[in-house]
């Protein structure tokens, strides 16, 4: 309740000024790391005014459906930094399935619930060896969310494009356009 | 100075606006009493309905039927006049915490049920959670909080006005932490009746301060940030310990016949454990999660699943000395028990990875397949193996 409570003016401050960009359906470079190939425009939060560890993009809405994508995450950093809570660290050894762990718990800890991971296979990110999976788990509100991941450690940075989406609808409806998003990545 | 002084005369005035507003006195509840439609009451319980509604469709509550049944059981034989008035709610969630809503809808996480040793401790946090039911400390703190919040809109008007809005916003956060649960005096009244209640009912009350025992020995090992600064409105876990451990001195010798209920309690929880503790491992707290399970080690030594989680909690946390003592504790759930996952070889095989030894990497991974050759990570645990050899 009382976190509610707090994220309700910060939501409002953010509605007032929030910094959304359009993406246009061209390539678009990913921090210093990858260049992915969107055939869609999607909407993308300005990190300028609001830094964050990864970038976000949605195509329906923030609570409906999105792409998040972590880039050049170093040796003993988190994938979040709010809340003022301790989160689990990255490090430059992990093998995909550490990587998985800590993913899982990143979300748990960051409030999700029931956090389930499963499928956990190799797959090519851009020309590196990385690895996919698929998780499920729980909004707070009760929502129940789909994720599927793709990451790699290059060069011993984590890199990940990680698509979520509510199980109902909104999860289902840029499948396609993610599957070519993730195939189209290219390492910088 | 004089901006001290007008600021001093603000807060005196915001201050003395929240003391004047009055929560009235609230009554405790009777055995099958609804509030009257007009009442805020009713306004608070129709809130909660609509989340309790939210709650049953979530798929977060456990609907085990002897689990509930056993727990609805405890509460029935603390409380029998109220146990048509309660709807008990074990809901999936590590972490220790148990709560009760204004409407009689009660939650239990599956943490807690972790945590206890047996029924006494069970019957204490439950017949905690009926006192505050049974005094309607729910409506007593909304009432109370909604007329903090009606000065304090006041109190932030008039700080920015004279240019300190940054001290409404800090008397903000103060409220704010303040609606997170019930105030101080509610949660020792509780524990006051609850401890009655319990004894009453025959439960060994030497079990009620022990739990605050556990609860202090994980704080005290948490990696999480100690402390909040408002945390002063809720009674620490040590000094509800010591206030209990008082009353149970009070009481004087104690009869043989008290109920302790650990064979029931552990026959019941049981065979929930492994996925207990799944959810507590990806909490990843792993001080306060290695505090947990070495204790319940000391109650069921060599038990396959306490000995993976461990191990699982020693490898994540990846500290120098972790992975040499992860590989022991996965060795010692092979050695001392038959049910041990076979995760343990996956988990054995990646320590081995991490520390350059390729080729017990190789066979611990092999191990794991031939064990679980269907494994839903079998296609990354096959390119595993054709990396290593």
């Amino acid at each position: 309740m009382r976190r509610i409570l707090l994220v309700i003016p910060f939501l409002m401050i953010l509605a007032s000024c929030t910094p959304i960009k359009l993406i246009e359906p061209a390539p678009q470079k990913v921090g210093s790391a990858y260049i992915i190939h969107p055939t869609i425009a999607w909407n993308g939060l300005d990190n300028t005014m609001f830094p964050s560890i990864s970038e976000n993009w949605t195509a329906d809405g923030f609570g409906l459906n999105g792409i998040d994508f972590w880039h050049d995450i170093e040796n003993d950093k988190a994938l979040y930094d709010h809340s003022g809570k301790e989160y689990p660290k990255f490090r430059k050894d992990m093998k995909a399935t550490e990587v998985q762990e800590l993913m899982v718990s990143s979300l748990t800890k960051a409030g999700a619930e029931n956090v389930q991971a499963t499928n956990l296979r190799p797959a090519k990110f851009s020309t590196a060896d990385g690895f996919r999976f698929d998780m499920t788990y729980s909004a707070t509100n009760g929502l129940h969310l789909r994720r599927m991941v793709l990451a790699a450690i290059v060069e011993e940075k984590l890199q990940i494009i990680s698509y979520w989406g509510t199980e109902a609808h909104y999860f289902e409806l840029h499948v396609d356009e993610v599957e070519k998003i993730m195939a189209s990545v290219e390492l910088i | 100075m004089a901006g001290i002084k007008g600021l001093t005369a603000l807060l005196i005035i915001g201050l003395g606006l929240s003391a004047c507003a009055s929560t009235g006195d609230v009554k405790p509840i009777a055995p099958g009493e609804r509030p009257e439609i007009s009442t805020d009451e009713a306004g608070l319980w129709m809130q909660v309905e609509r989340a309790e509604e939210k709650l049953r469709s979530s798929g977060k509550v456990v609907t085990d039927p002897e689990l509930n049944r056993y727990v609805n059981g405890i509460v029935c034989r603390l409380e029998p006049d109220y146990c048509q008035d309660i709807r008990v709610y074990v809901v999936n969630a590590a972490g220790f915490n148990a709560s009760m809503s204004p409407n009689g809808a009660m939650h239990v996480w599956t943490g807690l049920l972790l945590r206890l040793e047996n029924e006494a401790q069970l019957a204490n946090v439950l017949s905690h959670e009926l006192a505050h039911y049974r005094q309607r400390h729910s409506v007593q703190r909304w009432r109370d909080i909604r007329d903090k919040t009606d000065g304090l809109v006041f109190f932030q008007l008039t700080t920015a006005m004279v240019g300190v809005a940054p001290l409404g916003t800090l008397m903000a956060l103060a409220t704010l932490d303040s609606i997170y649960g019930f105030s101080r005096d509610q949660e020792q009244e509780a524990d006051d009746l609850g401890f009655e209640r319990m004894t009453a009912a025959g439960y060994d009350p030497r079990e009620a301060p022990r739990i605050w025992g556990f609860l202090v020995a994980e704080k005290e090992a948490s990696d999480a940030p100690k402390g909040s600064l408002f945390t002063a409105t809720h009674p620490q876990s040590e000094d509800r310990q010591k206030r209990l451990d008082q009353q149970v001195q009070e009481l004087g010798d104690l009869t043989n016949d008290l109920i302790l209920g650990a064979e029931n309690y552990t026959a019941i929880t049981r065979r929930f454990r492994s996925e207990w503790l799944e959810d507590e491992v990806k909490v990843a707290d792993f001080g306060r999660s290695i505090v947990l399970v070495d204790r319940l080690l000391e109650r069921d030594p060599g038990a396959g699943d306490l000995l993976f989680a461990k191990g699982e909690l020693l490898r994540r946390r990846g500290k120098e000395a972790d992975l040499d003592a992860a590989i022991e504790v996965y060795q010692s759930a092979m050695i001392s028990s038959d049910d041990y996952p076979p995760e343990v070889h996956r988990s054995i095989a990646l320590v081995h990875w991490t520390q350059g030894q390729n080729v017990e990497a190789l066979a611990a991974f092999e191990d794991y397949l031939n064990k679980n050759p269907n494994a839903d990570d079998h296609l990354i645990i096959r390119d595993y193996i054709s990396q290593l050899k």
